[in-house]
C-alpha cells in the first residue's frame, strides 16, 4: 500500500494492522515490541494528517516539521517538553523545534509505568501480561509523577529507531551503507557533504523496517538532553493562545453551568422551579442530574446566573446530622485501636515498648484539602448519532472513554477525546464526575456541542478532596541517644485510592490491605530503626476522596519528618546532626541532605527570631531535603527562604525541574500555611478564595534548589517538592518558639504570614 | 453596545449588567481572558481599561463603552510579543499557563505607570493567583526587564 494514497484518507482507527499498514508494518510503538501479528487497531494518526508517520509516535511533515505524539496531560509540568527533548535528542533535531500533539487514547500510547510496577520492557520477549492489558485498555493516564520514569528510555528508542529508518532511507538513495551516514539538526548528511531533510526521507523512511533495538546515544553525546531547554508550550501561554478546556470554542455551541447538591452523599429528588428557570433570559433547557440540576444557555455568565436560582428537592440526606468535629471525635477515637492493615513492621516493637515507658509520643492531624486548580472543572461534548466528540483537560483519558460509551451509548470507536492543555491537575483531573456530567447533557442535547463549566464555588465544594489523617506516633531512643529502638506509627484516614477506583473503576476496587497510598512516605523509610511498626486504619463517609500532589506523601511526610525532629530534640541533638545518624544504612539520602545542609549554611546561627528547619522526604523515586528560613514576630511568620536539594537520578530539563521544586514548595506551604477543607450538616464550608486562600506573590520564600548530579534511574519531579516543607516549616517554627505545631494548617494555631 | 477591544471595534447585544469577562470569551471568542473566580479575588480575569488593570469577571460589559479595552491577545503586535511576554518566555515563567494572562496584563498595567516598582510596589500590587507558584519567577521576570530599561536609558 503506497503511503500517499494513505495519507489524507486517514480516518479514525484506520491504522488497522492487515497484513502491511501505513508505515509498512511499522507502527508498533512500545519501543520495538513487536504487536503487528494482532489484528487490532494501533493508532489512528488522527491530528496528525499533514504528517507522514515513521511510527505511532513521530510524525514528520514534507517541509520537515516533526511532529510528536505524547498521550500525557500537559498540566503545567512541561511533560510535553520532556518528551520532546527524549525523542528530539535521539532523532538529533532541536526538541523547541518539535510540534507536540496528544494523540488519540490508543494502545501504543499507554502509561505502562504507572498500569504496572514492572519496567517498561523493550525487547519482544518477555512483554509482561501487565503491559498488555495497560495496552489493550489502553491505560493512558498522567499522574504519580510517572511520565518521565515511563518515557525516559522508551521515547529515546522511538527517536533512535526513526533516525536509523531515516539513515537507511538516505543510504538506499544514495546508495552507500548507513553506517556512513550522520544524523544532525533535522538532516541526514552524507560523507561528500550532501544532505537531504528529514522531511524529504520521511516517506521512504516509512517502508524501512525498524530496529528493535537501536544504538541509544551515550551522555556526553547529549546536546539537549540533561541541559536547560525552553519549553515549546510557553509561548502559546503568554499569548493567550494555548487552549485549555474552557477556551474550547465550537460552532453552535451552548454553555452549562450546574449547581450540585449542597449535602454530601444526597441525591436530587427534583427541581422545584424547573420551569420558571427555563424561561431565563438565553436559557435553551433545564436538565436534572442525579447530583444536581443543569442550565444550558447561550453564555456562560446566563447558564450559572440561573442555575444559581434553581430549587433543589433532595433525598438520601442522612449526612445532613454530621459536621467536621463528628469526624474528628471517630477518628481520635480509632487512633488507639489496633491498626487495621500493618504496612510494616520490623523486629518486636511492642515488646521493646514495654520494656521501656520512656517512649516520645504525639499526634499529629491534616485536613481535608482541596486541589483549587486555577482553571475550574469543565468539558465540552457533542453527541450525534453514532458518535461523540469530546474536548476536556484530563488525566486520565482511557476512563473518559469507557465512561462516555457507558452514557451515550456509543461504541468507544467512535468516540474522539481531544485532550486540551490542563490548567492546573494536582491529581483532581484524573478523575470524571465533570466529564460523566457533561455526557449526559449533550446527550440530552443531541446535536448541539455542550460545555459545562463549574463555578469556583461548585469546584470548591464539589472537589475529590485530599483526605484528612489524624496519626499516632510513637518512639523510643536508646540510653545514648543514638540509635532509634523502636518506631510506631498509626494513621486513621480516608483511603484516596478505594474512594477514586470506587469512582472510576468500581471492579477494581482494592481491599484496604492493597491501599498503597496511605502507608506510602511513612514506610520504607531511610532511617536505620531497629524495630518498626507502621500502618493505618481507614474510616469512610461520604465525602469523596482523591489524589491530590504528591497522595500519601503530602501526609506521610509531615508526620514522619516533624515526629523525628521531636526525637532530635528529645535527644538534644541537632536535628540536621540526629538525621545524619540515621541514614548510616542509605548514603543517597544522605548526600542530599548533606547539600541541603551545607547550602542553606545550616551550622551558621541566624538572626534573633530567626530559625531554620530541615526535612528530608523520598517519593516518587527522587529523593529531596529541604531547610527553611524564617523570621517570626509574635504571631507573623516571614518565609525567608528555602533551599531545596533534589536527587531525581538522570535529568532531563534542569530548568524545569527547578520550576517544579518552586511548584511543589509554594503548593505545600499554602497547604501547611492556610489550607482547610471542613462540613457543617454535611455541607463543605468553603466556597471561594476567600475562605480557601492561596499564597500569593507578597508571601514567597526565595527558593533556591540544587540539582543532584546522578546517573541514577530517573526519579519524579512532579510531586517530589511538596512532602517535605510543611514538616520544615514547624521544625523551623519549633526551633524559633519552642512551639511544637502538629495540626494544620498553621492558621488554626493564630499564625498569619508574610 | 459598542466596545473597541485591541483597538478593533466590537457591536454585541448583550445585558448592560453582563461582565465584560463573557462578553470577551462567550461573545466574541477572545478566549485569552480566564475565568478563575468570577468574585474579582483571583486576576485570571484581568484585562485593561484605558490602560487599568480591571478584574473583568465583576466589571460589567457596558461601563467599559467608549473606552480602551486590552486584551492579552491584544498585547504583541503580530509575531512579536511584548516586552513583559518575552520576559515570561525567557525566564520560563509559566507552568500550567492558566493564570498567566492575567498576571501579565496585571504586571504590563504595573509597569507603564511604575516602571521600576520596588519589591514591596511589586508584590502589593501584583495579588494575582497563581496556584502553579510562579511567582518566584515572576519576580525574576520584572526584575530582568526593570534593569534591561534602567541600562537602556
Ligand atoms: S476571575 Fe476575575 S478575579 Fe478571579
Ligand atoms: S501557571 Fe498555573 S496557575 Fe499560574
Amino acid at each position: 500500500m503506497s503511503k500517499s494514497s494513505k495519507r489524507g484518507k486517514i480516518t479514525r482507527r484506520a491504522f488497522i494492522i492487515s497484513g502491511s499498514i501505513v508505515g509498512g508494518g511499522l507502527a508498533l510503538g512500545l519501543g520495538g515490541i513487536a504487536y503487528s501479528n494482532h489484528k487490532k487497531r494501533l493508532f489512528s494518526g488522527l491530528g496528525f494528517e499533514d504528517a507522514q508517520a515513521l511510527n505511532p509516535f513521530i510524525f514528520i511533515t514534507s517541509n520537515n516539521k516533526v511532529k510528536l505524539a505524547v498521550a500525557r496531560a500537559e498540566m503545567g509540568q512541561g511533560v510535553h517538553h520532556s518528551m520532546a527533548m527524549l525523542a528530539g535528542e535521539e532523532l538529533d533535531i532541536n526538541p523547541e523545534l518539535i510540534e507536540v500533539i496528544h494523540p488519540q487514547v490508543e494502545g501504543p500510547y499507554a502509561n505502562i509505568n504507572l498500569a504496572t510496577e514492572y519496567k517498561r520492557n523493550s525487547s519482544s520477549d518477555g512483554f509482561h501480561l501487565m503491559q498488555k492489558i495497560a495496552y489493550v485498555l489502553p491505560y493512558i493516564a498522567t499522574g504519580g509523577s510517572t511520565s518521565v520514569r515511563d518515557g525516559y528510555d522508551h521515547y529515546r528508542i522511538i527517536g533512535a529507531q526513526v533516525r536509523e529508518m531515516l539513515k537507511a532511507a538516505a543510504a538506499k538513495k544514495w546508495n552507500t551503507d548507513k553506517d556512513n551516514l550522520l544524523a544532525e539538526n533535522g538532516f541526514i548528511i552524507h560523507p561528500d557533504g550532501e544532505k537531504l531533510t528529514y522531511g524529504e526521507l520521511a516517506q521512504a523512511a516509512s517502508e524501512i523496517e525498524p530496529i528493535d533495538k537501536p544504538v541509544l546515544k551515550s551522555k556526553d553525546e547529549f546536546k539537549w538532553l540533561g541541559k536547560d531547554s525552553k519549553r515549546i508550550d510557553l509561548r502559546s501561554k503568554v499569548n493567550g493562545q494555548a487552549q485549555f478546556g474552557i477556551d474550547v470554542r465550537v460552532p453552535g455551541m451552548k454553555f452549562g453551568a450546574i449547581k450540585h447538591v449542597p449535602i454530601k452523599g444526597a441525591r436530587l429528588e427534583r427541581i422545584v422551579n424547573a420551569s420558571e428557570i427555563s424561561n431565563m433570559p438565553g436559557v435553551s433547557k433545564v436538565i436534572q442530574l442525579d447530583n444536581g440540576g443543569v442550565v444550558v444557555a447561550d453564555n456562560t455568565w446566563r447558564a450559572k446566573n440561573a442555575a444559581n436560582q434553581l430549587k433543589l428537592e433532595l433525598e438520601d440526606t442522612e449526612f445532613e446530622k454530621t459536621s467536621s468535629n463528628d469526624l474528628h471525635t471517630e477518628m481520635t477515637g480509632k487512633l488507639e485501636d489496633d491498626m487495621q492493615v500493618v504496612a510494616e513492621k520490623k523486629g518486636k516493637v511492642d515488646t521493646v515498648f514495654k520494656a521501656n515507658n520512656k517512649h516520645v509520643e504525639a499526634t499529629y492531624e491534616v485536613p481535608y484539602l482541596a486541589h483549587a486548580t486555577m482553571e475550574p472543572m469543565n468539558c465540552t461534548m457533542l453527541v450525534e448519532e453514532g458518535k461523540v466528540k469530546v474536548w476536556v483537560g484530563q488525566q486520565a483519558p482511557f476512563l473518559v472513554l469507557n465512561a462516555v460509551s457507558k452514557i451515550t451509548g456509543v461504541s468507544k470507536k467512535n468516540i474522539e477525546i481531544y485532550i486540551t492543555y490542563l490548567g492546573g491537575g494536582f491529581g483532581r483531573r484524573a478523575e470524571m464526575d465533570w466529564i460523566q456530567e457533561t455526557a449526559q447533557v449533550a446527550k440530552e442535547m443531541k446535536g448541539i456541542p455542550v460545555q459545562l463549566v463549574w463555578t469556583r464555588e461548585e469546584d470548591m465544594q464539589n472537589d475529590t478532596y485530599r483526605p484528612p489523617a489524624i496519626a499516632k506516633m510513637r518512639a523510643l531512643l536508646d540510653e545514648d541517644n543514638n540509635e532509634v529502638t523502636a518506631w510506631e506509627h498509626h494513621n486513621v484516614m480516608q483511603s484516596a485510592l478505594r474512594s477514586s477506583i470506587r469512582r472510576n473503576f468500581p471492579i477494581m476496587t482494592p481491599p484496604p490491605s492493597k491501599d498503597v497510598n496511605s502507608s506510602e512516605g511513612a514506610i520504607n523509610l531511610p532511617y536505620d530503626f531497629k524495630s518498626s511498626k507502621i500502618g493505618f486504619s481507614l474510616i469512610e463517609n461520604p465525602i469523596p476522596v482523591g489524589f491530590w500532589r504528591s497522595v500519601g506523601h503530602s501526609i506521610n511526610g509531615f508526620f514522619t519528618e516533624s515526629f523525628i525532629d521531636e526525637l532530635a530534640h528529645s535527644a538534644n541533638a541537632d536535628p540536621y546532626e540526629f538525621r545524619r545518624t540515621l541514614l548510616v544504612k542509605s548514603p543517597r539520602h544522605l548526600h542530599v541532605l548533606n547539600k541541603a545542609a551545607e547550602l542553606s549554611n545550616w551550622r551558621t546561627p541566624v538572626h534573633e527570631h530567626s530559625a531554620k528547619g530541615i526535612a528530608l522526604h523520598e517519593s516518587f523515586g527522587s529523593i529531596v531535603a529541604q531547610v527553611i528560613e524564617i523570621g517570626v514576630d509574635g504571631n507573623m511568620v516571614l518565609l525567608d527562604k528555602v533551599t531545596c536539594v533534589i536527587d531525581c537520578g538522570k535529568t532531563v530539563n534542569p530548568n524545569n525541574i527547578e520550576a517544579q521544586m518552586q511548584s511543589g514548595i509554594v503548593y505545600g506551604l499554602t497547604a501547611a500555611c492556610l489550607g482547610e477543607i471542613t462540613f457543617t450538616n454535611g455541607k463543605i464550608d468553603q466556597a471561594n478564595f476567600p475562605t480557601y486562600d492561596i499564597l500569593r506573590l507578597k508571601h514567597m520564600p526565595e527558593i533556591v534548589t540544587h540539582i543532584v548530579e546522578s546517573d541514577e534511574t530517573p526519579g519524579g519531579v512532579g510531586e517530589p517538592g511538596t512532602p517535605p516543607i510543611a514538616a520544615a516549616l514547624c521544625n523551623a517554627l519549633y526551633a524559633a518558639t519552642g512551639q511544637r505545631i502538629r495540626k494544620l494548617p498553621l492558621r488554626l494555631s493564630g499564625f498569619s504570614f508574610s | 453596545m459598542e466596545l473597541t477591544i485591541n483597538g478593533k471595534q466590537y457591536k454585541v447585544e448583550v445585558e448592560p449588567q453582563m461582565p465584560l469577562l463573557w462578553v470577551l470569551r462567550d461573545e466574541l471568542n477572545l478566549t485569552g481572558t480566564k475565568f478563575g473566580c468570577g468574585i474579582a479575588f483571583c486576576g485570571a480575569c484581568t484585562v485593561q481599561i484605558d490602560g487599568v488593570a480591571t478584574r473583568s469577571c465583576v466589571f460589567p460589559a457596558s461601563a467599559a463603552v467608549g473606552k480602551e479595552i486590552k486584551t492579552i491577545e491584544g498585547l504583541s503586535h503580530n509575531e512579536t510579543l511584548s516586552k513583559v511576554q518575552q520576559a515570561w518566555v525567557d525566564h520560563q515563567v509559566p507552568q500550567c499557563g492558566y493564570c498567566q494572562s492575567g498576571m501579565i496584563m496585571a504586571i504590563d498595567s504595573l509597569l507603564q505607570t511604575t516602571p521600576s516598582p520596588s519589591a514591596e510596589e511589586l508584590e502589593t500590587s501584583i495579588t494575582n493567583i497563581c496556584r502553579c507558584g510562579t511567582y518566584q519567577r515572576v519576580k525574576e521576570a520584572v526584575v530582568s526587564i526593570v534593569e534591561s530599561d534602567n541600562i537602556k536609558e
